[in-house]
């Protein structure tokens, strides 16, 4: 039995797609994600550091960390740790805090909601969504649909409302 | 005349042991005078014999083969075989194995004789068709029509609730002005596919001598109604006798996963065309392949591992499709300066427990040469890889990868029509959003759009617009397209 990183669906053994989502199930060298067989769970994920090839998009980068630069400020935010952040404006109390608040911003004039758009990590790409936000999110001027993951690469600008925020992609090769 | 002993039993000339015995005790059973009283059967009876006796004698085979013009019953063409992992592994559970094949002739097409073509359009009249719809295939058929060699066969069929001979089968230097009755089709009443087809196929056996390549191109904006299984024996019949249907449907209302079926029965295709560039296109393609024709009716036959079972079976190229898994897996045509490549996805269900090595298919690919009018060549195909505790480490072939991951596009498109089909529109739009997102990576703005704007129009209304389904079908079914591809050449 496979997991897919994505969606979490299981997958029959062997499979290279997820029939589900079709997200990519094997890393370009061939090693099976996510496999749960007899009982064990294999996350070899993380390691998969090998270049090239893996579907079009992204650049063999190495990249374990991702910055928002908030474009009219030229702020930085780091996310570490982590393989999905939703962004938004946290309110008080409101159960649900995005994990990266741009109240700091002016978010609330900007129109940022407060679950605005959620950001993740799938194997080397990320992708954007829109949480069904009130005024929307743009990836480098065009707007998106909500609840559909838009991938992005490095120096794309992403627009929640009218906030504008780049996306850096940063490189950790030598950072050991 | 007497045909040689390895014809006589259907058998290739590298025929093994296991072949030969098999295939004279299947003919024998059929033609023992105790079974069969027919007196033509014994004396075959007797044929099959004397054709068995000499070939499962080493020796006596040997100076036979001698004796026999050099043949062709190997075709000169190569397959080479890839499998997503080396090895299947020693699991209690099922797995998936993905084998991509990829036959391509060794020869070149230079000095040869061009083999005749004999295409017979067969086209909708019905009411639907009337204006613009019918001007654009008048013109596009009187184009290709002037495409062929003087030496072409053509013939055309009309139809709506019955059907007509238009142009019976000419020679294209023959014609003179025959042709101008395309000019003066008129429209008018209803469609039943039937009627053309059979008329259509039936023209096939008057000329030719049985030596031209067949194509029969329907042409439909319809839905047939009631006929769909009679449709589809003669597609089983026209495959029989070596013709190749194409369709293509105009327009909106046509049933796609109907003439898909058609088609693929035969190796062919379908297309969709929503104006007069796609069909001119589908025309020029059609005709210069055929002049490229290297074999006919590939089709693959032989038996599978146990607990193997072939779960789906896709044509990459040329003109890729979903194949019908049947048996044979008719897989289409294969022509000079091209590939044949065609993917094949296996399940194997448990793994016998003492051996090392399993075999998940052995058969042979057998092909009919545009070249040669006599009985079939074939290849042997043989699937078979080791049995390991661990999973190796080798990374999955760059050329399956990439035809999977357009094949992973076409079936999240095939689920969520499914869905729509039963009310699941949450689970449609679901998977239209993954497509999408997927499109996106791939850089198709226009179709991830058109994916998502139909999506919407589902969630409205709870079925496609009337274009929305089939744009999005032929769409990723052309993400195999050169344009679409890159690691495979």
């Amino acid at each position: 039995m496979i997991v897919c990183p994505n969606c979490r669906q299981t997958e029959i053994f062997g499979a290279l797609f997820c029939d589900e989502c079709g997200e990519q199930l094997v890393t370009t060298n061939g090693v099976q994600t996510h496999v749960i067989g007899e009982g064990k769970i294999d996350r070899n994920e993380q390691k998969d550091d090998t270049s090239g090839q893996n579907g079009v998009g992204m650049d063999d980068l190495r990249v374990t960390n991702l910055a928002l630069v908030v474009v009219e400020s030229g702020q930085i935010i780091h996310l570490t740790g982590r393989m999905d952040y939703t962004l938004g404006r946290a309110v008080e109390e409101q159960p649900i805090l995005p994990d990266v608040d741009f109240s700091a911003f002016d978010a609330h004039r900007q129109g940022v909601s407060r679950l605005h758009a959620s950001l993740k990590w799938i194997r080397r790409r990320v992708y954007i969504m829109d949480l069904g936000s009130s005024n929307g999110t743009q990836v480098n001027g065009r707007k998106t649909t909500a609840h559909v993951d838009y991938p992005v690469k490095d120096g794309d600008i992403i627009t929640l409302g009218r906030l504008k925020i780049q996306i850096m992609f940063q490189k950790l090769e030598e950072n050991r | 005349m007497i045909s040689d002993y390895y014809s006589i039993l259907d058998l290739p000339r590298d025929a093994d042991q296991e072949e030969i015995r098999e295939a004279y005790f299947s003919a024998a059973r059929q033609h023992h005078p105790d079974v069969n009283p027919d007196p033509r059967a014994s004396e075959r009876f007797l044929t099959f014999q004397r054709a068995y006796q000499i070939l499962s004698n080493t020796e006596s085979r040997r100076i036979y083969d001698l004796s026999l013009p050099p043949g062709m019953a190997v075709p000169d063409a190569q397959i080479q075989i890839a499998t997503s992992r080396s090895a299947l592994i020693r699991i209690k559970e099922a797995q998936l194995i993905y084998a991509l094949l990829d036959l391509t002739p060794k020869t070149e097409p230079e000095n040869r004789k061009l083999p005749s073509s004999h295409i017979c359009l067969v086209l909708d009249r019905s009411t639907s068709m009337q204006g613009e719809r019918m001007d654009m295939v008048k013109s596009s058929a009187i184009r290709l029509i002037r495409q062929l060699k003087p030496q072409d066969w053509v013939s055309v069929v009309i139809f709506n609730d019955r059907a007509e001979v238009l142009i019976p089968p000419t020679q294209v230097k023959e014609l003179h002005k025959l042709d101008n009755r395309i000019n003066l089709i008129k429209t008018g009443g209803g469609t039943e596919l039937y009627h053309g087809l059979r008329c259509g196929y039936d023209l096939f056996n008057q000329v030719g001598g049985g030596k031209t390549i067949n194509e029969l191109i329907l042409l439909t904006d319809g839905h047939t109604y009631g006929d769909e299984l009679a449709c589809l024996s003669i597609s089983e019949a026209g495959n029989e006798e070596g013709v190749t249907i194409t369709s293509i449907g105009i327009g909106d209302a046509w049933n796609d996963a109907f003439l898909d079926k058609l088609s693929a029965k035969t190796g062919g295709s379908a297309f969709f065309i929503q104006n007069d560039v796609d069909l001119s296109h589908i025309f020029k393609d059609k005709i210069s392949a055929l002049n490229l024709l290297f074999a006919k009716r590939v089709r693959m036959v032989g038996s599978f591992g146990s607990g193997v079972e072939l779960r789906y079976a896709f044509r990459v190229q040329p003109e890729s499709t979903p194949l019908a898994v049947e048996k044979p897996l008719q897989m289409g045509n294969l022509y000079y300066k091209n590939r044949l490549i065609v993917l094949l996805e296996f399940l194997v269900k448990d793994l016998p427990e003492r051996e090392e090595e399993f075999r998940i298919f052995k058969g042979r690919i057998w092909m009919d040469l545009a070249e040669r009018n006599g009985p079939a060549s074939s290849l042997p195909i043989h699937i078979q890889l080791p049995i390991r505790s661990e999973t190796d480490k080798k990374p999955v072939p760059v050329q399956i990868m990439e035809a999977l991951s357009r094949l992973s596009l076409y079936r999240l498109q095939e689920k969520a029509r499914g869905e729509v089909g039963e009310g699941k529109i949450s689970d449609a739009m679901r998977h239209l959003r993954f497509l999408a997102t997927h499109l996106l990576a791939l850089g198709k703005r226009e179709l991830a759009q058109s994916v998502l704007v139909e999506a919407e129009h589902i969630h409205q209304s709870h079925e496609y617009s009337p274009s929305g389904s089939k744009t999005i079908k032929y769409g990723t079914r052309d993400l195999f397209l050169p344009s679409g591809m890159e690691g495979l050449k």
